[in-house]
């Protein structure tokens, strides 16, 4: 005789099971919502951190100060030449002279009579911000190069930020996904009590522990889902506010965002949660199917 | 059918529940355990569905040792032993044909096995009018025939009966006796825990008494509870 796989009949129990504790169940789903939210909103806190860090940091650039008499062009060619040099602008000692008095609102015209006290400069970006202090030491070797400064504290303490922020992300968002887990766990513990005479009657009637288990699965998987939803549109709508908000009060800090990052950020979330909450509902089954 | 020889059950708080236990039934018997409360008839069934792990000795029913069972085969073995219980163990929220069927729902079973076992297994313990009627519609007796049919739904080989009778009147007890007498004749081995005295005595089948954890005497025929 044809046999199924008994996918609606755990289906059925699934559902059936949701539908007896709507409390339970939309506690577990409330829990999660706010537990994903927690995790989702440090997570743009620290992508968004990391991002105008590292914004910071490119922007960042060595200034070599070149000696009277040498070849700027060479000097260029040889920075240039090196594989963690992004890009190089030489800034003659006039166009110095200028940002100069632009910058200290003095007429460059008068500046000019006096003669320019300034070197020759050539500006130098790194491919990557960590390399900025070996680049700078490099560039002081050559020949020609009077002295090749860039902004060290500010420059250094925005690289160990960035480093500290993916750090921390991590661990916190570890203690965060542990924390999420263990409430499924218990919400599933809950279920498993509730239909802990059914639990009985499927193991006495020989069904084998993945069926026993399925339901439960399921069940954590959709208040996971469910969960995430919830979270998504709680984070996406309140990220929404806040861009608005930063782009009409504080101009100067750079939040990322487009179509493309929301849509993944979002299904990013439910699938958070859908693993979770499964993971959950596995340690929980796993250890009463062990017990009992 | 079922064969224990020189089984010892210690549980894991000490208490030595059996000793020294040879026990042999054949396919087909039908029979027996009484005793007292705590004389070990339950851990004699426990043992049968590997609800247990003896702690000496060998135990196999139908021709498998139980004990070297991985956990991951209990469900296998369960499928060949159906039991039923004193309180009965059905799903308060579904009927008496929906409590029936579970035992196929949860091997996988398609719609057409359900609806191809369950009818015959429900017209074997008599309820076939009741099929749609849920547990509180129903008297402690015909709960108790639910029970069984749920128990031979998947047409296990053996049958254990952990004391059927236990919340029914005498009337009642004795026709739940005489119902798993027939399961019996049918081919199924039947054991039963009771200490009904008054079902052991009026069916005069094999009666194997326990006192303390140890088989005190086997009636292989005609067997009354306290031998007399």
């Amino acid at each position: 005789m044809e046999r199924s796989s008994g996918l609606d009949f755990i289906l059925l129990e699934t559902w059936t099971a949701i539908r007896r504790n709507p409390l339970i169940t939309l506690a577990a789903m409330g829990n999660m919502a706010i537990s994903l939210a927690i995790l989702g909103a440090f997570f743009l806190g620290a992508i968004n951190l990391d991002y105008m860090a590292s914004l910071q940091a490119k922007s960042a650039f060595i200034s070599v100060y070149l000696e009277d008499k040498a070849d700027a062009g060479e000097l260029e060619a040889k920075l240039y030449g090196d594989l963690r040099v992004k890009e190089t602008e030489f800034v003659s000692k006039q166009q110095a002279l200028q940002e100069w008095a632009e910058m200290m609102s003095v007429d460059p015209e008068a500046l000019r009579i006096i003669g320019t006290p300034l070197p020759d400069i050539i500006r130098v970006k790194v491919v990557d911000p960590n390399d900025i202090a070996a680049v700078a030491e490099f560039a002081m070797k050559l020949p020609g190069v009077e002295d090749a400064t860039y902004k060290r504290d500010v420059t250094d303490k925005i690289l160990v930020l960035s480093h500290g922020i993916k750090v921390s992300g991590l661990v916190i968002g570890l203690l965060l996904v542990a924390g999420t887990m263990l409430i499924v766990s218990t919400t599933i513990r809950l279920t498993i009590y509730a239909r802990r005479r059914e639990i009985r009657i499927m193991q006495l009637v020989g069904a084998t522990n993945w069926f026993i288990r399925a339901p439960l699965l399921f069940e954590g998987g959709f208040q996971g889902i469910v969960g995430g939803i919830l979270s998504a549109i709680l984070l996406c709508a309140g990220y929404a506010l806040l861009r608005s908000f930063v782009a009409d009060n504080l101009q100067f800090i750079q939040l990322v965002y487009s179509a493309q990052f929301v849509i993944v950020f979002a299904l990013g979330l439910v699938l958070a949660g859908a693993l979770f909450g499964v993971a959950g509902a596995l340690l929980s089954a796993n250890r009463y199917l062990v017990e009992a | 059918m079922i064969h224990m020889e020189g089984v010892g059950l210690v549980y894991p708080d000490g208490t030595r529940a059996l000793r020294s236990i040879d026990l042999h039934i054949e396919r087909g018997e039908f029979c027996f355990l009484v005793g007292a409360s705590g004389s070990g008839k339950s851990s004699v069934l426990g043992l049968i569905y590997r609800e247990f792990v003896p702690t000496e000795g060998r135990v196999s029913v139908a021709g498998q040792d139980v004990a070297a069972l991985p956990r991951k085969m209990i469900p296998y073995l369960r499928r060949q032993v159906g039991v039923v219980f004193q309180d009965f163990r059905l799903l308060p929220d579904k009927t008496a044909w929906e409590n029936v069927a579970f035992a196929l729902d949860v091997l996988g079973a398609s719609r057409k096995e359900k609806h191809y076992k369950v009818p015959i297994s429900l017209e074997l313990v008599g309820l076939s009018a009741k099929s749609d009627a849920f547990p509180h519609q129903l008297s402690g007796g015909e709960q108790q025939r639910i029970c069984i049919a749920r128990a031979l739904v998947n047409a296990p080989p053996v049958l254990l009966a952990d004391e059927p009778t236990g919340n029914l009147d005498p009337d009642v007890s004795w026709e739940i006796t005489q119902l798993l007498a027939n399961i019996s004749e049918r081919g199924t081995t039947v054991v039963i825990g009771t200490h009904d005295k008054y079902i052991v005595d009026r069916i005069h089948r094999r009666v194997v008494s326990l006192v303390q954890g140890t088989i005190v005497r086997d009636a292989k025929q005609g067997g009354s509870y306290d031998g007399t």
